[in-house]
C-alpha cells in the first residue's frame, strides 16, 4: 500500500506547471534509436490502442490513432529522454493526437455542478433499496447484476472528458499527477472529472441493476 | 486516539483508494476502515465495483496489423 507514496497537496500546488522534463535533448545518448523505439512499441501498443478505442468507440479510428500517436512519438523520439516516463509521454501524445484529430467538433461544455451527488452513488442507493434488503445481501445482488450488465457502453456513454479521466485512473492506473500532465489540465481538474465520471458510471450500472430488479417472472413492478 | 468521521471516510475514499491521501491520513482512513462496521462494508464494495469495472473494461489487444503498420514506421521515416 504504501509503495507508491503520493502527496497530494504538493501536486495541487505544482498542479498545470508540471512538465514532463523529458523533452529535453540528450545527444550523448545515441545508442540504437530504432530498436529502442520498437522496444517501446512492443510494451505500450496494447495499452494505447485499448485506450484508444475507449476514447473513439471504434475500432479502425483507434488503428488510426494509435498509428499516428507512435507516428509523432517516432518524430519527437530524438527529445525523449531515457529513464523517464515513456509510458506518460506516448498516453499524453495519444490523448493530443484524439483531440486534435478525432475529436468530434463540438465541444462538450465542462459541466460544473454543486456537489449534490455523493461519490460513493450507487453503494448509497444499494443502502436505500428496501426491495434489495428484502432479498438478502444487496451489495452481493448488485454486484453480481453489474457482472452481467454492459459495463463498456456505460462507460461509453459517459461525456468525453469525464470518460477520458476514467480511463487514464482507472483501466490504466495512472496517478492524478500523471493524467494532469497527460491531459494538460490542473490536478484538481483531474479529481473533479474523475470523481464525476465515476460518479455518472455508478448511475448508469445503478439503472441496469434496478431494471434487472424490477422486471421479475411475476411481471414489472414500479420502486421507490 | 480519535477516529476520523465517517462523512471524512466517505469524502476522502477514493482518493484512498487511489493511493492519493498522504502517508498519515491513509493510515488514520485504513485504521477507521477497519474499525467501523459502516466504512468497511462501503470500502469493500467499493473495491469490488472497481475491480468488475476493469475486468469488464479489460478491451482486447492490439491487432498484428496494426503492429506490423507501427513497426513499418520505423523504416519508412
Amino acid at each position: 500500500m504504501a509503495v507508491r507514496r503520493r502527496f497530494v497537496e504538493e501536486d495541487m500546488r505544482a498542479g498545470a506547471t508540471l512538465e514532463f522534463n523529458a523533452l529535453t535533448l540528450d545527444p550523448s545518448a545515441a545508442g540504437e534509436p530504432a530498436a529502442e523505439f520498437a522496444a517501446l512499441v512492443e510494451e505500450h501498443l496494447d495499452g494505447l490502442y485499448r485506450a484508444g478505442l475507449r476514447l473513439t468507440r471504434n475500432r479502425d479510428a483507434a488503428e488510426d490513432l494509435v498509428q499516428d500517436t507512435f507516428l509523432k512519438a517516432w518524430r519527437a523520439f530524438h527529445t525523449f529522454e531515457p529513464g523517464t516516463n515513456a509510458r506518460a509521454w506516448l498516453y499524453r501524445i495519444l490523448m493530443n493526437t484524439y483531440i486534435d484529430s478525432y475529436r468530434k467538433a463540438e465541444r462538450e461544455p465542462e459541466i460544473v455542478e454543486a456537489d449534490d451527488v455523493e461519490d460513493q452513488y450507487l453503494y448509497s442507493r444499494v443502502q436505500e433499496s428496501e426491495e434489495l434488503r428484502r432479498q438478502g445481501n444487496p451489495e452481493a445482488i448488485v454486484l453480481e447484476r453489474i457482472m452481467d450488465a454492459d459495463v463498456e457502453t456505460a462507460l461509453a456513454s459517459l461525456p468525453e472528458t469525464f470518460r477520458a479521466a476514467v480511463i487514464l485512473a482507472d483501466l490504466e492506473g495512472f496517478s492524478y499527477k500523471e493524467i494532469a500532465r497527460i491531459l494538460g489540465v490542473p490536478i484538481g481538474t483531474v479529481m473533479s472529472r474523475l470523481f464525476r465520471g465515476r460518479r455518472l458510471l455508478q448511475k448508469a450500472l445503478w439503472e441496469y441493476a434496478r431494471a434487472g430488479r424490477y422486471v421479475t417472472p411475476g411481471g414489472e413492478r414500479t420502486g421507490s | 486516539m480519535t477516529m476520523m468521521p465517517c462523512e471524512e471516510v466517505a469524502r476522502l475514499l477514493w482518493q484512498f483508494m487511489d493511493r492519493e491521501l498522504d502517508p498519515v491520513t491513509a493510515r488514520a482512513l485504513a485504521q477507521h476502515i477497519r474499525a467501523c462496521r459502516g466504512c468497511g462494508p462501503r470500502h469493500e464494495f467499493e473495491a469490488r465495483l472497481r475491480a468488475i469495472i476493469q475486468e469488464k473494461c479489460a478491451g482486447e489487444p492490439a491487432p498484428e496489423h496494426l503492429r506490423r503498420r507501427v513497426l513499418a514506421l520505423l523504416s519508412d521515416i
